[in-house]
């Protein structure tokens, strides 16, 4: 049976142990990976570090890879998630709170100083979220991935997700208002 | 489409109707060319998309691409390897910690595990409600 899986070819590739798939499996995956990664962390340092972590666990694992009905891209969110999410757990343990590593540099020295306060103040915000809004709005609005999909992934139901989502963008417009006025 | 529902998936999703579910998206799409409420609802919200379309994240660059290929181990080794290495290591330790018991110092090695999360066999399918870490509820 074909599969409808974009990604399962390139993987029977990596689990064959080809390097060539493993370097396309990074340029494919890696700009996403470390998107969802920044923005779940907010810190670049931690992002890399996550991401690095991934693309192991994709080596490791990649022969046992059995198709299933979830899309590997969707195990590979899923990872990530939880990656970071026991990374700001140990922040959160070490119970002092210090400035991130590296920020990420975002828009270049070219793009204005507005535009590069309008990143800051919406980083800030999203920074500030609860880590399940956060992630709800992570994935869904700028991982571009499904309702249905991004549930899953959270491992909660669609109408949860939903309910996330609508909290994440009310305290967000009520941080920017408040960075505003 | 209700007036309900609508409001529910614009506060979700956004302004964006390639956001919004799929099944949806035609009624919804629909309900805003009859209703002005709801397409003051849209401008709304459009302006909360703008600002958080503003937060770009610059892409990896060469240096991290290689660090990260540069990472991956030139052999892959089979779990049996792992459990052999990881056997001989406790072997190694066990030797010691009954030869430190001839001595008056005690001794007692930690014992790595090689034997690594990664390497559970979890690939039965792919199931998402598996989870390494409990995400606890919805907040």
């Amino acid at each position: 049976m074909k599969s409808n899986d974009p990604d399962e070819a390139l993987l029977e590739r990596v689990a064959s142990g080809d390097k060539s798939a493993v370097r396309e499996m990074v340029a494919r995956k890696l700009p996403r990976v470390l998107s969802l990664a920044n923005r779940l962390l907010g810190d670049r340092g931690d992002a890399e570090d996550v991401a690095q972590e991934v693309f192991l666990r994709i080596w490791r694992r990649a022969g046992r890879w059995q198709r299933g009905e979830a899309l590997f891209d969707t195990w590979l969110h899923k990872v990530v998630l939880n990656l970071c999410f026991d990374r700001l757990r140990q922040r959160r343990d070490t119970y002092v709170i210090q400035p991130p590593d590296r920020q990420d540099p975002g828009p270049g020295p070219d793009d204005g100083i507005a535009m590069r306060e309008e990143r800051d103040a919406i980083k800030a915000a999203i920074d500030a979220l609860p880590d399940r809004q956060r992630e709800a709005i992570v994935l869904q609005y700028y991982q571009d991935i499904g309702n249905i999909e991004a549930a899953a992934i959270m491992g909660i139901s669609i109408e949860a997700l939903e309910s996330l989502l609508a909290r994440a963008r009310r305290n967000l417009r009520t941080s920017l208002a408040g960075d505003r006025s | 489409m209700t007036p309900e529902r609508f409001r529910q998936i614009v506060e979700a999703y956004g302004a964006v109707p390639q956001r919004w579910p799929i099944r949806e998206r035609a009624a919804a799409e629909a309900f805003v060319g009859q209703n002005a409420q709801a397409r003051d609802m849209l401008a709304r919200e459009a302006d909360l998309d703008r600002l958080l379309d503003a937060y770009r994240v610059t892409p990896p660059d060469s240096a991290l691409t290689g660090a990260i290929i540069a990472s991956i181990p030139s052999s892959r080794r089979s779990s049996w390897t792992y459990l052999l290495k990881g056997l001989g290591i406790m072997g190694a330790g066990l030797a010691g910690a009954i030869a430190g018991a001839f001595l008056t110092m005690t001794y007692t090695p930690s014992v790595p595990t090689l034997i690594d999360e990664d390497e559970r066999p979890i690939f039965t399918s792919f199931d998402v409600n598996v989870s390494e870490f409990d995400l606890g509820e919805t907040q």
